[in-house]
């Protein structure tokens, strides 16, 4: 069965084809997702709202893009949507605190440590999520797209809804910004 | 110089540490939990119907309604009424030439 035979069957409602869609694009929805949340349970949470998102909006998915194209415009929104709320969540905290209000304090999870990751570049590997944090939103997702999940420049152009030549661009500032930040974390573990 | 030529070789080495990452896999039980939450906000839509069929859900939209109106209609005959008001008010002054006569309305005399 191709995708659009599953798709048509999904918008009548079929259970086994949506079980079907779910048990194939689980793993690049997830990892998707954990590449940007950060936290196993966050981004298992981001990746079951994707698909009670696909499974209520079926109707208005429209042969212009790729299946999966979709599902990756769906997971980097939900994804970074939960890192916006996180950062308000913290900044939120923090004035409370000011206030003398609440004595919760958010605290930062430790170093990520991404599953699929070989064991002898784990620790560089959080170093690197640790700083891909503080790049901007499209910087950071383009980035994901094309280290973690391996996508081609024309891929991400259209889960990015843009150019080859501005994926390039975005890249290339990415690694830019890493850089700076990288250099300045090394520098602070020589002091 | 040497320091910072170790530091260049750390960055470049954090850069490609991601370098043949393997995807991570989600959860076995995923259809089963993502089912559960659609069914929780299918519960969710049906507990808003089961609420809106009720007597005293019709009641209270029914008194909203019927308040929204009255309160329409009485402004709309206030102003009406300020309008008739003002309308009389201009009659009796014209039938009386109760009006003002601003300065350019004297003749001025020729010389």
């Amino acid at each position: 069965m191709n995708e659009w035979e599953l798709i048509e069957q999904l918008k009548q409602g079929d259970q086994s084809a949506f079980k079907f869609i779910v048990d194939t694009w689980k793993d690049m929805v997830y990892n998707t997702a954990l590449s940007i949340v950060q936290q196993e349970e966050d981004a298992e949470d981001v990746t079951q709202e994707v698909f009670v998102q696909v499974y209520q909006s079926i109707e208005g998915f429209k042969r212009e893009s790729k299946f999966s194209t979709w599902l990756y415009r769906i997971t980097l929104s939900k994804a970074m949507d939960h890192e916006r709320r996180k950062k308000r969540k913290k900044r939120f905290a923090f004035v409370k605190s000011l206030f003398g209000e609440g004595s919760e304090v958010v605290v930062d999870p430790p170093d990520f440590n991404h599953p699929g990751v070989s064991l002898d570049n784990k620790e560089k590997a959080a170093i690197l999520f640790k700083a891909m944090e503080s790049l901007p939103d499209n910087q950071r997702m383009a980035f994901v797209l094309n280290k973690v999940e391996g996508l081609s420049y024309q891929e991400i152009s259209e889960v990015m809804e843009t150019t080859v030549s501005a994926v390039e661009s975005l890249l290339h500032r990415a690694k830019t910004n890493l850089r700076k930040e990288l250099k300045t974390f090394y520098d602070q573990l020589k002091e | 110089m040497k320091e910072k030529k170790d530091i260049e070789r750390r960055i470049e080495e954090t850069l490609n540490s991601l370098d043949g990452i393997q995807r991570a896999e989600a959860n076995p039980f995923l259809f089963t939990r993502i089912q559960a939450r659609l069914d929780r906000s299918r519960s969710g839509f049906e507990r808003l119907a089961q609420i809106a069929g009720k007597p005293a859900f019709a009641f209270v939209l029914l008194l909203l309604v019927v308040g929204t109106n009255v309160a329409v209609m009485w402004k709309g005959s206030a102003e009406a009424s300020a309008v008739k008001r003002e309308q009389t008010q201009f009659a009796v002054a014209d039938e009386y030439h109760l009006d003002v006569p601003a300065l350019y309305d004297y003749e001025t005399p020729e010389p």
